[in-house]
């Protein structure tokens, strides 16, 4: 009883990512840092002295909440760890918690460049969402986002275009806010197939981003922000425009350090800085 | 930077294609200032690093390119 009272009130503190397709949650985070300890000593504990609980109940839930928030502050082993075990408490192969536990699954992968594993997740989700809800769900749209994202990164370019444009229609026909993030990761694929300008094009549909200035992306203080950011800096790198791209490169890693901290993804803006130093000229700056 | 970003690289066990990709350029740029034991440092470390990420590749002696460190992270990191 005591378990489960800790468990409910824990889960208070982390954002779901079942009932609605979102974005980060970042202004969570600092709630989430308070409990996440907490959250953890309790897995740990029920896992260690193998704690019966109920399938399909409040515990895998805390798992699957606690494990976005770790994996949303670039924390890919506890939460893969979590989500694993949130996972194994989803009883209901179809139920939205269990397809976004593997969801999760499928993203952690992908930040840790294993794209195939990512993909087997992904298309597993997808094929359940396909076969139980209406054709322009936002989950499917979501899960044909996230295949998009696999196939750039594994590469398989025509794939990721198709699915991403198909993505891209659903959320347009239901005029879903997170068309943005597909006009983002098209754009990122353009650019992966040697377009840039097609993909600056894409990238301004954004709203946000429609004068592709820099305070749009800064203001925000959405980490994933600054994944745009990263992006038009190397669409200007593509254009020739190396100037324009060290200082969104400069600006993408900043806000990185003071968002982020050390972790991942400030160390890949951190190379594309030094990169573009040495391209430069800047070989000690670059050091 | 690139010695900073190997200090944060080194602590992290999910950069480790990071941690490679900033010793190739380490190297290359040691290179252009001809300091060559700088230079095969350099590459020795990306190079191991890149055999034990890729294990199943066996080039005996492929191209030292930045594709090559390249492939080990991502196309884009959101």
């Amino acid at each position: 009883m005591y378990c489960e009272a800790v468990i409910r009130m824990l889960t208070w503190a982390f954002p779901e990512h079942y009932s609605k397709d979102q974005g980060h949650q970042f202004a969570s985070w600092d709630r989430c840092e308070r409990c996440v300890k907490h959250a953890l000593r309790v897995s740990t504990v029920i896992h260690t002295h193998h704690v019966s609980m109920d399938q399909d109940g409040p515990y895998g839930d805390l798992l699957l909440r606690c494990s976005w928030y770790l994996y949303e502050r670039e924390t890919y082993g506890p939460a893969r760890q979590l989500v694993q075990r949130a996972i194994s408490a989803f009883r209901d192969m179809t139920s939205k918690e269990y397809l976004n536990a593997v969801d999760l699954l499928g993203l952690i992968d992908m930040d840790l460049n294993q794209p195939r594993a990512a993909l087997s997740a992904i298309e597993k989700v997808l094929e359940v969402r396909r076969s139980i809800s209406p054709p322009d769900d936002p989950f499917t749209a979501y899960s044909l986002n996230a295949l998009g994202l696999a196939y750039t990164e594994l590469p398989d370019l025509d794939k990721a275009y198709r699915a991403h444009q198909e993505a891209m229609s659903i959320r347009e026909r239901i005029g879903s806010d997170r068309v943005g993030n597909s006009y983002s990761n098209m754009a990122s694929l353009l650019l992966r197939m040697g377009k840039p300008d097609e993909a600056e094009d894409m990238l301004k549909r954004s709203a946000y981003l429609t004068d592709l200035s820099d305070e749009p992306f800064l203001a925000s203080g959405n980490p994933r922000h600054s994944g745009d950011m990263v992006l038009l800096s190397r669409i200007r790198l593509q254009q020739g425009t190396i100037d324009d791209a060290l200082r969104l490169a400069t600006a993408a890693l900043k806000f990185r350090q003071e968002r982020l901290g050390k972790r991942l993804k400030t160390c890949d803006s951190m190379y594309d800085v030094a990169r573009i130093l040495h391209m430069q000229g800047g070989a000690a700056e670059a050091m | 930077m690139l010695n900073e970003l190997v200090q944060i690289a080194q602590s992290l066990p999910q950069a480790q294609g990071q941690l490679a990709r900033a010793h190739y350029r380490l190297a290359i740029i040691n290179k252009e200032r001809a300091d060559d034991a700088a230079y095969e440092h350099h590459k020795e470390l990306a190079l191991q690093i890149r055999a034990a990420l890729r294990p199943e590749d066996k080039q005996a002696d492929p191209a030292f390119e930045e594709a090559l460190f390249q492939e080990l992270c991502l196309w884009l990191l959101w």
